[in-house]
């Protein structure tokens, strides 16, 4: 057994309560994304769609930058293409909640920091998220 | 799978294995092969993630300090893009992935007891030391971590190489954490994994909203990334840090080597 006799001065026991809460998000997240992915599997099965048409999948494998019928980018047509049960609208949600993932664990680990008291890590996670959003903002708008 | 699987075992993105499957192999373009890497990165990073931060093989607190560098680094390097030769810097990290490889080959694993480190007085403040089952029997090992102003820079260095090449996040992390830092392999490489997926999904917003991800590439790239992530962080949880170097290593070299060729192929064309 190795040297812990500087346990007291260690985060991992004190930590274990947010990484507990931190693992239950990401798995999830991770489980809620896997629900999506293979409902839209399923309704391929079911009711015989696909994922791209014939003319988009040609497209997409002749290295083409546009597709016929690209994925709606307004919220209105990405609802109604859900509730009409497309399948390519659920794996847009699978990845939706994948990309807020990382997010979603920063505003945890800063909110478990605050409630702990760490001020210096909360103000980390806050900067970290922070930048995100900018990086975001930055990108979009280049 | 395969990316998935190679990407949490590595700390890598699995875009690597990915881009050049999805534009040599079948023919479709980098918006699209990027686009759908992007999610196999976030896909890996958060399946994989939810393993080892219950394992302990994640330092929280390493990850979010790093973090601050490389989501500063990604920024600049959007910035950068537009003055910079990606010639150059393919050849440049090229030699630089190589020599971490050959770097990392030649340290030697230690099992059981703590690694003497230089002091270092930041990493004391933000109590960054801390443990991870890396024993024989995967009892607790404690470890110090040093340099931290330097792998911050380095950090840095990542995020923004990451922006201006669209490759070698988790590539340029581990050898980070485990050269400079001095953290063990395996806790290196599960911080990279967590860490990849914030730089990823800011990018991968940008890519959703504007359309590049299709869902016909994307979802089965995630369904089999989500899977591949799974089998992977068990292996590293079991495997010996040892394993886990030569491995990394190996798939550093190819990664140097695809640099280098993308390298030479953008000053032929040029």
């Amino acid at each position: 057994m190795s040297d812990l006799s500087s346990q007291t001065e260690l985060p991992f026991e004190t930590d274990r309560r947010i990484e507990s809460w931190l693992s239950f998000l990401l798995k999830a997240g991770v489980n809620l994304s896997l629900l999506f992915i293979l409902s839209a599997f399923a309704l391929n099965f079911i009711t015989r769609q696909t994922f791209l048409s014939a003319p988009d999948l040609n497209a997409l494998l002749s290295g083409q930058n546009t597709l016929i019928s690209p994925p709606p980018r307004e919220a209105s047509g990405f609802f109604h293409a859900l509730l009409l049960g497309q399948s390519p609208a659920f794996v847009q949600v699978a990845i939706l909640i994948l990309i807020a993932l990382p997010a979603l664990r920063l505003t945890l680990l800063m909110v478990s920091f605050a409630l702990k008291r760490d001020w210096t890590y909360m103000a980390i996670s806050a900067t970290v998220l922070l930048i995100m959003g900018f990086g975001m903002v930055m990108r979009f708008t280049e | 799978m395969i990316a998935g699987l190679f990407g949490a075992l590595l700390g890598l993105g699995g875009g690597f294995i990915l881009i050049p499957f999805f534009t040599l192999v079948l023919g479709i373009n980098i918006k699209y092969a990027i686009g759908a890497s992007l999610v196999s990165v976030i896909a890996t990073s958060s399946g994989a993630a939810a393993t080892y931060v219950k394992d302990r093989m994640t330092n929280i607190r390493v990850a979010l300090f790093l973090e601050i560098g490389t989501t500063l680094g990604a920024i600049s390097g959007v910035i950068l893009a537009a003055y910079l030769e990606p010639a150059a810097l393919y050849l440049l990290f090229a030699v630089f992935l190589g020599w971490s490889a050959l770097a990392m080959l030649r340290k030697k694993e230690t099992q059981g007891g703590q690694v003497i480190v230089k002091p270092d007085a930041l990493a004391d403040r933000l109590r960054l030391h801390s443990a991870y089952p890396g024993g024989p029997n995967h009892e607790m090992i404690s470890y110090r971590v040093t340099h931290s102003q330097l792998g911050l820079a380095l950090m840095y260095v990542a995020g923004c190489v990451s922006a201006l090449l669209g490759i070698g996040s988790g590539a340029l992390k581990v050898p980070a954490m485990d050269q400079a830092m001095k953290i063990p392999i395996k806790v290196s490489s599960a911080t990279s994994n967590f860490m990849i997926g914030v730089t990823a999904a800011t990018s991968a917003g940008v890519y959703f909203i504007r359309g590049d991800i299709i869902p016909g590439l994307a979802g089965p790239v995630a369904l089999g990334v989500l899977v591949g992530s799974r089998v992977g962080s068990r292996f590293l949880t079991a495997w010996s840090g040892r394993t886990v170097r030569v491995i990394f290593v190996v798939t550093l070299f190819i990664v140097a080597i695809q640099m280098g060729v993308t390298g030479v192929r953008s000053l032929l064309t040029n």
